[in-house]
């Protein structure tokens, strides 16, 4: 084996192993890199989370065209599909892992005094909340208002991308819907 | 559908794909026809073989990854729970959210029991039962002026 | 163990999606021209609880019906809590008579202690005299 060639294998089995975040042996599973992020409220209050460098599979790019094809009215960035964050990983965590505990979700408002705001005084960079019988089923930050005076979101819409449209053009349901703005 | 690997479960994967919450998950899929398809056309023993099978591989797919939370919604939607309380005991590591959404589902599960009973008519005259609600029995009174 | 509802209706349906029961025109007064008069069909809806120390599968769970303090009917009823602590029973009854105007009282029992019971007020609205007409004589 020639020196470049033995160059490039090594160089090889180092990205394979940088990229190795789960050993399994024998059925007994090792995750190398964490799964919970050292996460807190303002008040000191650990935040569940949970971070997944599964990679992605097949069928999610597919899904993800599908969804583009279905809200092709839209804008959708070309950011995913991702399993590392949720909507709420982005409304609330700097996109850094996902939060799907919908308890953890109004611990954060609450602990990070976040404000509610009548739907008439929305303003860019509110934080919008789609509650579903309880369950905060999904989350985005207001990007503008339109001139129908309807909100712009940004939002990751669960293993996929993450898209700015307008708050009832989701596949979540808006009869529920409150804003947020933290207060300094 | 003749078994229940035949099922199309392109809505479910669409759901699974955009759920940001274990409870989306279970709303949807709850209100999926072919996981009702599935409840309905199949035993419970059955959906507990197939959720066994599917999460025995390592998913591969998005389909793959669908298949144990639409198995595991067709048994909360049987008559009987004991499958539901079965599929605890399948391992699922690769399905984050299963564990939890098992827990809501036993937590949540409400029996019901129906029951036909006959009346004094019914079980003198056992064709009654062929009659429907809105027949009137034999007997035939005409009030007069 | 107690029964927290018990209702008598024309119609109860279980949402399939959703599980959920869902009562129709509840019957609580029967306006009738005649008597005797035979009900075609009536749907009880009965919601049981338990305490986490009764038995999952009760036994001697019965409905009585009594018309004017007087039983005249009686079945008995299967129920499986399946570990759970609430059980939603839904009894369909064909063809019950009801002998005169009066009350009746549709109670749900396990073994002769009552746990709950629904009364529906059965009024004689008949105007008058009625004519029973006979089947026509057959030809010879």
């Amino acid at each position: 084996m020639t020196l470049k060639r033995l160059r490039a294998r090594v160089r090889e089995w180092t990205n394979k192993l940088l990229r190795l975040v789960r050993l399994d042996v024998g059925g007994i599973v090792i995750d190398l890199l964490p799964t919970q992020l050292a996460m807190q409220t303002r008040r000191g209050n650990q935040i569940a989370n949970s971070i997944s460098r599964e990679p992605m599979r097949w069928g999610d790019q597919q899904e993800m065209a599908d969804i583009v094809a279905l809200y092709g009215d839209q804008q959708h960035r070309p950011v995913g599909p991702s399993r590392k964050y949720n909507c709420h990983g982005l409304s609330f965590a700097s996109r850094r892992s996902a939060i799907w505990d919908p308890a953890e979700v109004g611990k954060i408002i609450q602990d990070d005094e976040y404000v509610e705001i009548p739907e008439n005084e929305v303003m860019p960079g509110d934080t919008v909340v789609y509650y579903e019988q309880g369950d905060a089923s999904h989350s985005g930050i207001v990007l503008r208002i339109n001139e129908l005076r309807v909100p712009i979101i940004l939002s990751k819409w669960g293993h996929c991308h993450e898209v700015i449209h307008q708050l009832g053009r989701c596949p979540y349901k808006v009869d529920d819907v409150h804003y947020y703005r933290i207060r300094i | 559908m003749n078994s229940i690997a035949e099922a199309n479960l392109q809505n479910a994967a669409q759901a699974y794909a955009v759920a940001n919450t274990p409870l989306f998950l279970i709303r949807r899929l709850q209100e999926d026809s072919t996981v009702q398809e599935i409840a309905t056309s199949f035993s419970g023993e059955e959906i507990l073989a197939e959720l066994q099978r599917s999460a025995a591989r390592a998913p591969e797919s998005l389909l793959d990854y669908t298949r144990p939370y639409v198995y595991l919604i067709a048994l909360a939607k049987q008559q009987n729970s004991d499958c539901l309380r079965a599929a605890g005991a399948v391992e699922t590591k690769d399905w984050r959210w299963f564990s939890y959404m098992k827990d809501v589902l036993l937590e949540t599960y409400s029996p019901l029991s129906t029951t036909s009973v006959l009346g004094e008519i019914a079980r003198m005259s056992p064709s009654y039962s062929t009659l429907t609600r809105s027949e009137s029995p034999a007997l035939r009174i005409t009030v007069g002026e | 163990m107690e029964a927290r509802l018990i209702v008598c209706a024309q119609s109860v349906s279980i949402d399939q999606r959703s599980n959920s029961l869902s009562i129709f025109s509840i019957i609580e007064e029967l306006n009738l021209p005649v008597f005797p008069y035979a009900v075609p069909y009536m749907a009880v809806a009965i919601l049981l609880s338990r305490e986490a120390t009764d038995p999952s599968v009760p036994t001697n769970l019965n409905l009585r019906i009594y018309q004017n303090n007087q039983q005249t009917f009686r079945a008995s009823l299967n129920a499986n809590f399946q570990q759970q602590l609430r059980l939603r029973l839904v009894v369909d009854i064909q063809a019950v008579v009801l002998q005169a105007p009066g009350v009746i009282r549709v109670s749900v029992n396990q073994d002769d202690r009552e746990m709950g019971a629904w009364k529906i007020y059965v009024n004689n609205i008949g105007p008058g005299a009625a004519v029973v007409q006979a089947p026509p004589a057959q030809a010879n």
